[in-house]
């Protein structure tokens, strides 16, 4: 049995190099090709180099840029561009196990809220806060080690914290709305918890050039706590969260906090790049 | 210290503070086109002056001019930052990431938006660093070396003109310094690239200008020639250890190599970069000289 007993002529060649050889002759040459140097010889007039690398770098693209992150692959089936997936899956809060770990404590609040009214004053004081903790957690100091480097970036740093801060608010704040609805009472009181929370996010996006974002949510949580609590233990009243005055005063905390954004966002981005 | 016109980075009378620190205290440099080095002892002013540099940090006074641009003004700082490349001394990456997507994710911040084009210009960059093999590897596994000179490739994206690097050879082995040094050189030609270090070596095998920073001043600028020369007939070699000199250590053989102004009669031998810099900067810098 001899190695070899056929090579390529330039009919053949051209058919191959043409595609028009068929599947089963083109198998039989890349086949013979493999150890027949004076037939690769030979196919080298008929390559194209562009295509070559054309097919080359899409083999490079599907083998080293594979789009292996489901964050990032479930942001670009809702229509996101592969380049805003990338900056929101190093979002912290935006993984996983943060937002099974804030959905967690949602249904365990719900839970409790459904066999006592300290059930009820539980989720009225988390649903609010865990949102705003997330944001801080999003772009606070130390969870992001590239933070040296993306100060330097042209990037716009405002830019970048308020998609963020609108990617989490959304994956939060929407859980802990239909979470609210299930609570015994009336729908809408429960529904007082989602402006308390936008005004404490908006305080923490204002303040958070000059504070640690973190230890800063963790501060206006403890107040948060301290005031669902002194409504219920002088009042009574799980829902004091609902009440009109601290309805008005997270709009107007809102308010501020969005003008404060839109009114200083040059000088916003540059202290977020400074910020301690 | 004089500033000429094709000096691509000019600074004067520098001041930075942090309360009552003055970290840059009326600072002066320049630096072209080529590898500039900083040497420093520790708390120097040498990160200040960096990330004054790469427009994170902004002096209090004095005037500053990077590119030809004023970083003081919002639209010349972003067209410093798009022509930038910085490595600071804590450059980490997102938890997860492989190599290729925590490089990715910084092309990303630096304008390169087209997908194709951007994944091909961070395979360039991990190929001028060595890191295409393991560009699907998660950072966490890769060694020490391998995490900084993957730092370094995000600083060569978009190829820049300007490259700021604190400390890049830290942590090193002599290896991957060696390697890491072979990038930078390459990296300098037809840009301007200023380090920070406290390996000597490195400055003597990389820059072809010095800058000696103490107490936020600039001690010193010019080149390692220059620089090794203001220690001629400074350096000796004794059998025993002489109290007068500015530094002293005891070499392999027993005997003691000294810095400062000889005694009489003392065996001179030749100065290096380090010898140079301790005399400069006093003892207080021998705990920031590596082999000191």
């Amino acid at each position: 049995m001899t190695a070899q007993t056929w090579h390529l002529d330039h009919e053949l060649a051209e058919h191959y190099t043409s595609g028009q050889a068929g599947r089963d002759v083109s198998a039989s040459i890349e086949q013979h090709l493999i150890g027949c140097g004076q037939c690769r010889d030979l196919l080298v007039p008929y390559a194209e180099p562009q295509r070559s690398d054309r097919i080359w770098a899409g083999v490079l693209e599907r083998v080293q840029a594979p789009p292996s992150r489901p964050l990032e692959r479930l942001l670009r089936s809702c229509g996101m561009s592969d380049s805003m997936a990338r900056l929101l899956s190093v979002t912290p809060s935006l993984r996983g196990s943060w937002l099974t770990a804030v959905l967690f404590v949602l249904v365990l609040a719900e839970l409790a809220a459904n066999t006592s009214t300290g059930g009820v004053v539980l989720f009225m004081t988390l649903a609010p806060v865990l949102p705003m903790i997330s944001v801080a957690a999003a772009f606070g100091g130390d969870m992001d080690p590239s933070r040296g480097m993306v100060a330097a970036a042209p990037y716009p740093m405002s830019r970048l914290l308020l998609v963020r801060t609108a990617a989490v608010v959304a994956c939060t704040l929407l859980p802990a709305a239909a979470l609210a609805l299930l609570l015994p009472g009336p729908s809408w009181l429960a529904m007082g918890c989602l402006l308390p929370s936008l005004a404490l996010t908006g305080v923490v996006l204002v303040l958070t050039p000059r504070l640690p974002a973190l230890p800063l949510a963790g501060t206006l949580a403890g107040a948060w706590m301290v005031l669902v609590a002194s409504g219920w233990i002088r009042h009574h009243d799980p829902f004091l969260a609902a009440s009109f005055a601290v309805q008005l005063t997270s709009v107007g905390v809102l308010v501020t906090s969005l003008a404060l954004l839109v009114i200083r966002q040059a000088s916003f981005d540059e202290q977020i790049r400074r910020a301690p | 210290m004089t500033t000429r016109s094709e000096d691509t980075i000019q600074g004067e009378g520098l001041v930075s503070t942090y309360g009552r620190l003055r970290a840059l205290d009326g600072l002066d440099i320049s630096a072209g086109v080529g590898v500039t080095g900083l040497l420093g002892p520790n708390g120097a002013g040498k990160t200040t002056l960096l990330r004054a540099l790469a427009t994170v940090a902004s002096p209090r006074e004095g005037r500053l001019r990077i590119l030809d641009r004023d970083p003081a003004v919002a639209s010349d700082r972003l067209a410093i930052r798009r022509a930038l490349g910085y490595l600071p001394q804590d450059a980490g990456f997102p938890p997860g990431f492989t190599a290729f997507e925590a490089v990715d994710y910084l092309a990303v911040l630096k304008e390169h938006t087209a997908t194709a084009a951007r994944h091909d210009e961070v395979r360039r960059v991990l190929r001028l660093v060595g890191l295409h093999d393991v560009a699907t590897k998660k950072v966490r596994a890769l060694s020490g070396g391998m995490r900084r000179r993957l730092a370094l490739s995000q600083t060569l994206l978009g190829q820049p003109e300007l490259l700021v690097l604190d400390e890049p050879t830290v942590g090193l082995d002599p290896e991957q310094r060696f390697r890491f040094r072979d990038i930078v050189s390459e990296a300098g030609v037809g840009r301007t690239v200023v380090l920070s270090t406290h390996q000597t070596e490195d400055v003597a095998a990389l820059c072809n200008r010095v800058v000696v920073i103490d107490h936020g001043r600039a001690l010193f600028a010019g080149t390692v020639p220059e620089l090794v020369g203001q220690a001629d007939g400074r350096v000796w070699v004794d059998d025993g250890r002489d109290g007068r000199a500015v530094a002293a250590y005891r070499l392999g053989g027993g005997s003691y190599h000294h810095v400062g102004d000889p005694p009489a009669g003392a065996q001179l031998t030749a100065p290096s970069l380090e010898d140079a810099y301790l005399l400069l900067v006093g003892p207080s810098a021998g705990d920031a000289v590596v082999g000191v």
